[in-house]
């Protein structure tokens, strides 16, 4: 076991490669330098006078020596991928002050309650689902069960947050607060009135963040389930007269499990990506917004370290569930 | 003994497609969303036909550009004459000429046959005198040219028409003869023009593929069977005819057209007159109604003044604070439903007044385009990986599934936004990234299909028998991957149109010059105006689950093990 973990991790090491230079080839391919990036409203604001516009191109020197702009790709690769090896991300460029990795742990603190949250509850839901659509199969809530999953599935994501806002926001119902994590006056609060606010805030980007994840986590818990009940350990069972709730939730389901416990490792990689767009619909300041806040502003460090992290972290959810699979599944060894 | 009997008809067998359609044909889910795709893409293709502010038809005398040419005639004349007296040179003279033949063209397209000879006997006039100061002959040239400039005072004191809404003078006997166009046809390019036809052909299939059937083929399966090939490549040549003919698309479907405007203000008099199903062309403004809710609704009606009757909107304390421009009478234009008409504006429109249901009827192009061409990029890009990976195996496979692990791990939405954020959002951009990113599924697919295929006996055999690799590979093993390839591509197609509005929303989409559905949905963040928000996330999901459904149904009827 620990032989393959090890050698699996070892060929992480060229694809990791291979992702970065593709990441690096996009980014040099794209028009404009990083410097023009950088100090381009500067430049167009200083550009009348001498002494300021002075001023301006020192610093521009000393940025391009800083990031290295002037030398070719590969020694800025190579820069970068040292830096990156000691978990040195650099700086942003719109904030020179903050360091990215500092500003990444204080995002993931708040997409990690997120993103736990609407894979619990997906979970949750989806299961008992699979197991009811599954059992009853054909049947007609098996048929409206399947029907509204498909539904779901074919949302655009962020059209749901939009449409959650729509209802339950200022102009619809009133229910809910639909932007960011806290009120404006929550810093006053304490205990139990600031977490009440904040889960009020959590709902709705939950509730956006777990449908999408249902719909597929159901449909497999249904496959799952249907594939464990006609063995023949099952018709066993049966026979020996154990009653039908008992074949299904005792025998049937520790089997049924495995293909969607396996699937929770995906939750890696939606720490970034996944939770991007419900980040943006709902102003929460997590990895995802920062992710896409450097994307906008075209902050080079930003979005090469939330790039590389999330490529990681899918790699190692890939690896993950691989290693649940043996983990739940005893048949299966990787020795 | 038994008697001998007469050899049996041989049976027709069925081949693969055969049996793919006959299990096509038993989902009425697959057949459904076929049909209803297949009319989602006619509004898309017909857009010009549906939603514009071009006539379809328009028989109309246009008294102001012939009162405009008839009046400035004389005068252009009188200094061509002048310039041939002076004995200027002939490209002068040209030039001159040209500026005359210009309003005598104008003239005789609205000219009946009696009034023509005048104009005609000036241009021939003109031409003489231009050609003979070419050869140099200067007094045939002025003798010409005075000619003309009488010519020319026949035509200014003969051929008047009275103003629009005046009595016409005495000895004014000119009636305009009117002229029947085609203003929106005049705007389709050859590509549209193409695309119409061929649509035509799909949607009639049934028909036309019933009829040659019976008919030309009369029922012989087995000549059916042989005469696929042909069909299809009579489907898609037979629109490329009409091309050779075809001269339009001389103006442009994106601009605002003058017709409505010169209608409303009698400047055209129209006999008849027929806008499309919904009079408002894509980027047609209406100052009078900027963000109006859809107008079959209580909360939309307007009054004379141009202030909203009900609902908040009435509530003038927003105008004051400055947040709303003060209203404006709206600009009811002929051809239009009447101001509070609920079917004036069914959807809504947007910050300046432009017709929701018009603009999405054109957004459709976009995203179906995109959803369709990005497709097609990566079902190409990944059968040709997958094929090379899964059939030569070895070295090429080990790299081309490093290739691919590479592209896997990076989440999809993420690759694709850091590309456009970068490179830029262009309709083409967003289509090729789209197809870049995500070929890893079919070559996954493809590759395992491959290294199924490749040790079973008829490949075996193929190779066995000496035939060329590259045709064992395309001839007899691609045919059989290409069933789950059309399922991938299926869901490819829902999931890009998907991706595209999320790219619109998330500010790295296309807006110009015709929107998407994404990027309309996303002109209004607020939630007051829910409509702008609503209809085009309709239609997304509308699309979305259509193809969904053609992807399961195709999955299951290529596929009945899968069936659950």
């Amino acid at each position: 076991m620990a032989t393959y973990v090890l050698r699996r991790l070892l060929w992480m090491v060229p694809t990791l490669f291979g992702i970065t230079l593709l990441l690096f080839g996009v980014l040099r391919l794209a028009p404009g330098d990083p410097a023009t990036v950088r100090f381009g409203a500067a430049m167009a604001a200083g550009g009348g006078g001498s002494a300021q516009g002075g001023d301006i191109e020192s610093a521009i020197a000393k940025f391009r020596k800083k990031y290295h702009l002037d030398d070719p790709w590969y020694v800025q690769y190579g820069v970068w991928v040292a830096n990156t090896a000691r978990l040195d991300f650099g700086t942003e460029f719109n904030r020179p002050n903050v360091e990215v990795i500092d500003e990444l742990g204080r995002r993931i603190l708040v997409t990690l309650p997120l993103a736990l949250l609407a894979t619990l509850l997906s979970y949750l839901i989806a299961v008992p689902l699979g197991i009811l659509s599954a059992v009853q199969q054909r049947s007609r809530a098996d048929k409206l069960v399947t029907l509204l999953l498909f539904v779901l599935y074919s949302l655009p994501t962020f059209w749901v947050g939009l449409m959650l806002i729509l209802v339950f926001g200022k102009t619809g119902l009133d229910l809910l607060p639909v932007i960011g994590l806290h009120d404006k006056d929550a810093s006053q609060l304490s205990g139990w009135p600031y977490a009440r606010d904040m889960l009020l805030h959590l709902v709705l980007p939950v509730a956006t963040l777990t449908y999408g994840g249902l719909a597929y986590l159901s449909r497999q818990m249904r496959v799952g389930m249907l594939d464990t009940i006609r063995l023949d350990y099952i018709r066993t069972a049966r026979a020996k007269g154990v009653p039908e709730s008992q074949v299904v939730l005792k025998h049937a389901l520790r089997n049924s499990l495995i293909p969607i416990i396996t699937v929770f490792a995906n939750i890696l990689p939606i720490l970034i990506s996944g939770s991007l767009i419900v980040e943006a619909v709902f102003g929460i300041p997590g990895m995802g917004l920062y992710a896409y806040e450097g994307l906008q502003k075209r902050d080079y460090p930003i979005v090469l370290a939330t790039t590389t992290l999330s490529a990681v972290m899918t790699m190692l959810g890939i690896l993950l569930s691989d290693l649940l699979y043996a983990v739940v599944d005893p048949r299966i060894s990787y020795d | 003994m038994t008697e001998p009997t007469a050899p049996a008809a041989p049976a027709y067998s069925k081949d693969y497609w055969d049996l793919v359609l006959d299990q096509l044909r038993r989902r009425p889910s697959v057949w459904i969303s076929l049909a209803l795709l297949a009319l989602l893409y006619a509004t898309a293709i017909y857009a010009p036909l549906l939603a514009g502010d071009r006539p379809l038809l328009l028989s109309a005398t246009n008294a102001v550009s012939y009162g405009k040419a008839q009046r400035s005639i004389s005068g252009i004349v009188l200094g061509f004459k002048g310039l041939v007296e002076s004995g200027a040179p002939a490209e002068k003279l040209a030039q001159e000429r040209a500026g005359i033949a210009q309003r005598v063209e104008t003239m005789l397209e609205q000219l009946g046959p009696g009034d023509r000879a005048v104009p005609e006997e000036l241009l021939a006039r003109v031409d003489e005198a231009v050609a003979a100061a070419g050869r140099g002959d200067a007094e045939a040239a002025k003798t010409a040219a005075a000619a003309a400039g009488e010519l020319a005072r026949r035509v200014k004191n003969e051929l008047a028409v009275p103003a629009p809404g005046a009595a016409a003078e005495p000895g004014q006997t000119v009636v305009l003869r009117e002229r029947t166009t085609f203003p929106a046809f005049d705007a389709v390019d050859r590509l549209e023009l193409y695309f119409m036809g061929l649509w035509l052909l799909v949607m009639g299939w049934p028909l036309w593929n019933r009829a040659v059937n019976g008919l030309l083929l009369r029922g012989d399966r087995e000549r059916i069977r042989r005469a696929r090939r042909k069909k299809a490549l009579v489907l898609v040549l037979l629109p490329l005819l009409p091309l050779a003919v075809w001269r339009g698309g001389a103006e442009s479907a994106l601009s605002t057209s003058p017709y409505k405007l010169g209608l409303t203000g009698g400047e055209i008099a129209a006999a008849r007159v027929v806008l499309p199903p919904v009079p408002f062309g894509l980027a047609e403004q209406n100052d009078g109604e900027f963000f109006r809710p859809p107008t079959w609704r209580q909360d939309a009606e307007i009054s004379e003044e141009g202030e909203y009757v009900r609902g908040a909107r009435a509530n003038r304390a927003a105008t004051i604070e400055g947040f709303r421009p003060p209203p404006r009478p709206v600009d009811v234009l002929a051809g239009e439903p009447p101001r509070n008409a609920p079917q004036r504006h069914p959807l809504g429109t947007d910050s300046v007044g432009r017709d929701l249901l018009a603009r999405m009827i054109w957004g459709g192009r976009v995203s179906l385009q995109v959803g369709l061409v990005s497709t097609l990029f990566l079902a190409v890009i990944g059968t040709i990986v997958g094929a090379l990976a899964g059939f030569y195996g070895g070295k090429i496979d080990l790299l081309l599934s490093r290739v691919i692990e590479i592209f896997q791990c990076f989440p999809p939405l993420f690759l694709i936004l850091i590309i456009v954020a970068f490179i830029g959002p262009s309709l083409m951009t967003i289509m090729v990234v789209l197809g870049l990113t995500r070929w890893t599924g079919v070559a996954r697919l493809v590759r395992g299909e491959f290294l199924r295929l490749r040790t079973l006996d008829f490949v075996v055999a193929s190779e066995a028998l000496g035939v060329r690799r590259r045709r064992t590979i395309f001839r007899h093993v691609l045919p059989n991957a290409i069933g789950p390839v059309l399922v991938i591509s299926t869901f490819s197609v829902a999931s890009g149109i998907l991706i595209e509005s999320t790219l619109s929303f998330l500010g790295f989409g296309v807006s110009l010059p015709i929107p998407s559905w994404g990027s309309l949905l996303t002109e209004s963040a607020s939630a007051e105006y829910w409509w702008i928000q609503i209809f085009p996330g309709l239609m997304i999901f509308l699309t979305v689950t259509l193809y969904n459904l053609l992807g399961e149904g195709v999955a299951d009827a290529l596929d009945p093990r899968q069936k659950i």
